[in-house]
């Protein structure tokens, strides 16, 4: 599928990425690409793999097979002059306990080729977090927001957030997303988040990844995911599974009470209920029931 | 503003929900012609969405007219309602009136019901009520 | 650079309080002198070493803990992403902290120390040259040797510290491994410089210490940098990589060092570039040998060599030899050869006698029972092997003790009668049973008097045979006839024969005043003298009750030496145009019967120290860089070790 006009490179591409720690696979073949200016949301339930390919990303770790682009070059072999242009926030907080926020700022104002010293200030006091505190004496909110405010400082092109919102409540979530959206809103920025927070998600993403047991099931845009997914219930018959929906991929089949849900992914707005010749219920998914359906327990298509 | 939401469950992308409530709120007159809408940063932070979502509503909105960008003062409901050529506006209903009619079909109503729920709804535009 | 710097400032303020601690500490030692209990006049003392104590001490102690900290704690604890997810390189992360670390240590030893540096202190001054260089240069050497020492040690416990601190934080199987690696490494290299020191080759064992611990501070800095730029912020993986790279260079060097070792042992006489004695056998074919070695650093190996088969046996080093005067011996028989070497037994080092079993071709040194502690070599002043090589005598400056060489079984211990201590004592076995003992006495008067004992084993009784007022005999060598002893007295130009025994003159003979012209005594009782003056030399052979039998003359000469016999009518001998040993050197061989004398060579010069009359060391012969046999009798000269060749 070429487009006549060249499309900008991607500024995260990963080829055939496998991590193996000893005999456990982390990740298995998994190739991703993060388009310029687009917010890509990679998700996935704990030990599915994201937190190795974070790791990836960032250059800590070496893929068995396969590299990880970043901005075009390989993170692994050219780690600190491609980090010039990207923001990070870890899952966990890993500044030094004993550094306060204004020492921290100031320590990597000295590594980044552009730092908005006034930015970090102003974020800092419009979080409410004390620049003169120590690092480790601040509360979990307060760490994930000094931490946006030192991955935001450096104007990055790309910013990779491992599940930023993890455990803060939610004022400190709606206060990130605020300032998340502010800086989208300046300055296009690229993001790449993993996250468990599918609801806060699902307005700001426009790329969705799915990754389960170190494979990446799902890469799309979220807007064809809304479109493609359908809910359809219908009565329990003896055929099972009538032949029309088995047609639109079905992901998730359950019983419920008297009828059978499907979860299709393969939903097309032409196809007509009165062809399986009995009514069926068509119903629109969120965000967090296409992931549950996927990597739910009731996966597979089983009555 | 009036409210103005997301609907996750909606299987619309975001953008077009954001156009066609704003247009509903215009056509309702909920939001008169000449006042402002809020910039593009304040409504992606307050709807918690990806501000380039609220800039392409926007830029399809201000593209049929619906909205005008004035240079350092913001963007506000247009006076004038918008100008669209007939062939398009009829494309847009007949569009629209298709998935209106498939909607009904799915829930197995009749014509007759379809054509009465729709005259009400326009009615309860016209008068004023929200839906 | 920027990423480098950052980093390294970083991890010094982080720490900044160590420095505060520090100063305080240094406070310490300006407070300890006036602990109740101390005088006033070791204040300055006491203040000094306290604080040089302390600083060594929280030198270390820091290096230690900054080490096990700076990199793994970051790591274990996860927050090495912190910098990894950052715009710095691995490099610059690793050597950040290492030098931030290295930093920190220096200057709270610094100020440690400071404060009693700047009240000033007489330890100091004497110590130090007062700090001041030019003052004291020695003074300023050891301060400036204190501070290199302090330099690399403080980095090498870091870098340790930092290994030790990730393989324990790791909790990995792979700790198994370095505790095997450990072992294996500490074992070959143990292995290779005992060997080294056991066989007296200490410069070599000393090069392997000093390599090892190059190469482990080599291999750590490498090892700490190597897992953290390719490891980055795994705990596992850096474990991995730091052992695979600390242990695979160390495991080799361990082979390294045994093969080092193996190859310094595995000497022979060819191994030589020059030969700095040769001694030979009283009967047979063996021959001590010793000089220095090519490419083996300062070893001068001695050996035993079979100058007919080639055999060599490596005895030990001689660089290193505490005591010079304990000579290999070499039974009168001919059949056995003992000598001392270094044992290093834990902490006392020790001298053990081994042995040779001269007459099996295939004999190896073995060790016997008998040693002594290296602290009371300086008190051991001879030992001799009795004629049937079964027995060692060995004398100490006030006992005489008898062993049975493979039992190590005292026989005889005899206690010395204050005459016979003294710093010059030398003992020969007479017979199995009869061991004489000649002592240099100084008396009361200051006069130099030769007492001669003999010790009857047997009857365990030791009795002055005789005396003489007469001295020197004990600088050159105790005759192989030791009935008859020739004593020079150079104010007369004469030389006395006296009895072995009894030490009465035999007789006198004329000889030259000049104190580098050697007698020789010759088979039959006979003498060799030289005697004469610049340019003009003669060599007088004297028989036993001293009437003149031969004169050869020889003209143009500076010096004459009478060597050995290669059978009892004929006597070598060399004679020197000049004073130096290389002025045209010429060997002669003279015909006592007829007294004829033939030219035999140029540079030719008896490579022996002394040899019986016809034994093989008699026909050995130093030419330039060779030794040659020569036997002229039969016409032969053969070239049996070339160290010229390569």
């Amino acid at each position: 599928m070429t487009s006549p006009t060249a499309s900008p490179a991607p500024l995260i591409q990963t080829e055939d990425v496998t991590v193996r720690y000893g005999r456990r696979t982390a990740l298995e073949g998994v190739s991703l690409s993060v388009p310029a200016g687009s917010v890509y949301a990679l998700l996935g339930r704990n030990g599915a793999g994201k937190s190795s390919l974070v790791r990836c990303l960032l250059g800590e770790q070496r893929p068995k097979t396969g590299r990880a682009l970043l901005l075009g070059k390989d993170i692994w072999k050219q780690r600190a002059s491609v980090l010039r242009e990207v923001g990070v926030v870890p899952e966990e907080p890993d500044a030094p306990p004993a550094m306060t926020a204004r020492q921290l700022a100031h320590f990597c104002s000295r590594l980044y080729p552009r730092w908005d010293a006034e930015g970090v200030s102003a974020r800092l006091r419009r979080f409410g977090v004390p620049e003169d505190v120590p690092f480790g004496r601040l509360s979990k909110g307060q760490k994930g927001q000094v931490a946006l405010a030192l991955a935001l400082a450096p104007s990055p092109r790309l910013l990779i957030l491992d599940d930023p919102t993890l455990g803060l409540d939610p004022l400190a979530r709606r206060t990130f997303f605020d300032e998340l959206i502010g800086d989208l809103a300046d300055r296009r920025t690229t993001v790449f988040m993993t996250t468990h927070d599918l609801t806060a998600v699902e307005g700001i993403a426009d790329r969705i990844g799915i990754l389960q047991d170190g494979r990446l099931l799902l890469d799309d845009e979220l807007e064809n995911l809304k479109r493609r997914f359908r809910r359809l219930s219908f009565p329990k018959t003896e055929a099972g599974v009538p032949a029309a929906v088995a047609a639109l991929a079905p992901v998730a089949v359950a019983a419920r009470g008297w009828s059978v849900e499907a979860v299709v992914s393969d939903y097309d707005e032409a196809w007509l209920p009165h062809e399986t010749g009995s009514r069926v219920e068509i119903s629109s998914l969120t965000l967090e029931e296409i992931f549950l359906a996927l990597v739910g327990e009731a996966k597979g298509g089983t009555v | 503003m009036h409210t103005l939401r997301i609907d996750p469950a909606d299987p619309r992308p975001i953008w077009r929900q954001i156009e066609e409530t704003v247009r509903h709120l215009i056509a309702s007159q909920s939001i008169l012609p000449g006042s402002s809408v809020p910039s593009v940063r304040d409504l992606a932070r307050e709807l918690q969405v990806n501000p380039a979502t609220v800039s392409k509503a926007y830029q399809r909105l201000t593209d049929a007219g619906v909205l005008t960008v004035k240079r350092g003062e913001g963007t506000f409901v247009s006076d004038a309602p918008p100008a669209l050529g007939n062939g398009e506006r009829e494309a847009r209903l007949l569009r629209e009136a298709l998935r209106y009619a498939s909607l009904a079909v799915t829930l197995g109503a009749s014509q007759e019901e379809t054509v009465e729920t729709l005259k009400a709804a326009w009615g309860g535009l016209t008068s004023g009520d929200e839906e | 650079m920027r990423g480098f710097v950052a980093v390294l400032q970083r991890e010094v303020i982080e720490r900044r309080m160590l420095l505060l601690v520090a100063g305080l500490a240094g406070l310490i030692s300006l407070l300890v002198p006036y602990l109740p209990g101390t005088s006033p006049q070791a204040v300055e003392d006491i203040r000094g070493a306290t604080a040089l104590v302390l600083s060594f001490v929280v030198s270390v102690v820091l290096s230690v803990i900054l080490g096990g900290s700076v990199i793994s704690q970051d790591l274990a604890e996860r927050r090495l992403s912190f910098y990894f997810s950052r715009p710095v390189s691995g490099p610059a992360i690793w050597a950040g902290k290492m030098t931030g670390a290295v930093l920190l240590v220096f200057c709270s030893t610094a100020l440690v120390f400071l404060p009693a540096l700047l009240a000033g202190s007489r330890f100091y001054s004497s110590l130090f040259g007062n700090v001041v260089p030019g003052r004291d240069p020695a003074g300023s050497v050891f301060l400036i040797q204190l501070a290199v020492g302090l330099g690399l040690l403080v980095p090498f416990l870091l870098l340790a510290a930092h290994a030790v601190s990730v393989m324990l934080r790791a909790r990995s199987v792979w700790l198994l491994f370095d505790l095997i690696a450990l072992g294996t490494v500490a074992a070959l290299v143990q292995i290779a410089e005992g060997k080294l020191r056991f066989q007296g080759a200490l410069t070599p064992a000393f090069h392997i210490v000093e390599a090892v611990l190059v190469t482990t501070f080599l291999v750590l800095l490498a090892a700490s940098l190597v897992q953290v730029v390719r490891s980055r912020t795994d705990l596992r993986k850096s474990h991995r990589w730091l052992s695979v790279t600390l242990w695979s260079p160390l495991l080799v060097f361990g082979l390294a060092s045994q093969g080092y070792a193996h190859w310094v042992l595995d000497i022979s006489p060819e191994d030589l570039d020059e030969i700095s004695f040769v001694q030979s056998a009283p009967v047979g074919d063996w021959v001590l040998l010793g000089g220095k070695a090519k490419h083996r650093g300062e070893l001068r190996p001695m050996f035993l060599w079979n100058t007919s088969s080639g055999r060599s046996v490596f005895l030990r080093d001689t660089y290193h030899v505490l005591e010079p005067q304990i000579w290999p011996e070499i039974s009168a028989n001919g059949r056995r050869a003992a000598w001392l070497a270094l044992l290093q037994n834990r902490s006392i080092s020790q001298f053990e006698l081994r042995t040779l079993d001269l007459t099996q071709p295939n004999a190896v040194p073995v060790a016997t029972p008998i040693a002594f502690p290296s602290i009371e070599i300086g008190r051991l002043k001879d030992i001799a092997l009795s004629p049937d090589g079964s027995r060692l005598a060995s004398l100490e400056r006030a006992r005489l003790l008898v062993y049975e060489i493979s039992t190590g079984r005292p026989l005889v211990s005899l206690a010395l009668p204050p005459q016979a201590i003294s710093r010059n004592q030398r003992i020969q076995f007479l017979a199995p049973d009869l061991i004489r003992l000649y002592v240099l006495y100084l008396d009361s008067k200051g006069i130099t008097t030769t007492n001669i004992y003999e010790a009857n084993l047997k009857a365990r009784k030791l009795t002055q045979t005789g005396g003489s007022r007469r001295a020197l005999w004990l600088q050159g060598t105790v005759e192989e006839d030791h009935e008859r002893i020739p004593i020079r007295n150079l104010n007369r130009g004469l030389l006395n024969i006296l009895d072995g025994k009894t030490g009465e003159v035999l007789t006198t003979l004329p000889a030259s005043r000049l104190p580098w012209a050697m007698s020789a005594p010759l088979t039959r009782g006979r003498f060799a003298v030289p005697s004469g003056r610049k340019g003009s030399w003669d060599l007088n052979i004297f028989a036993q009750d001293g009437s003149e039998l031969r004169r050869f003359h020889f003209d143009g000469v500076h010096n004459l030496q009478a060597g050995p016999q290669p059978d009892p009518d004929h006597l070598f001998v060399v004679s020197w145009t000049g004073q130096e040993p290389e002025d045209g050197q010429r060997l002669w061989l003279l015909d006592l019967e007829s007294g004829s004398s033939k030219l035999l060579g140029e540079d030719l010069v008896p490579a022996a120290r002394s040899s019986s009359p016809g034994s093989p060391g008699s026909k050995l012969f130093r030419q330039g860089d060779q030794l040659v046999r020569l036997d002229p009798l039969r016409g032969e000269k053969r070239v049996v070790l070339d160290l010229g060749r390569d």
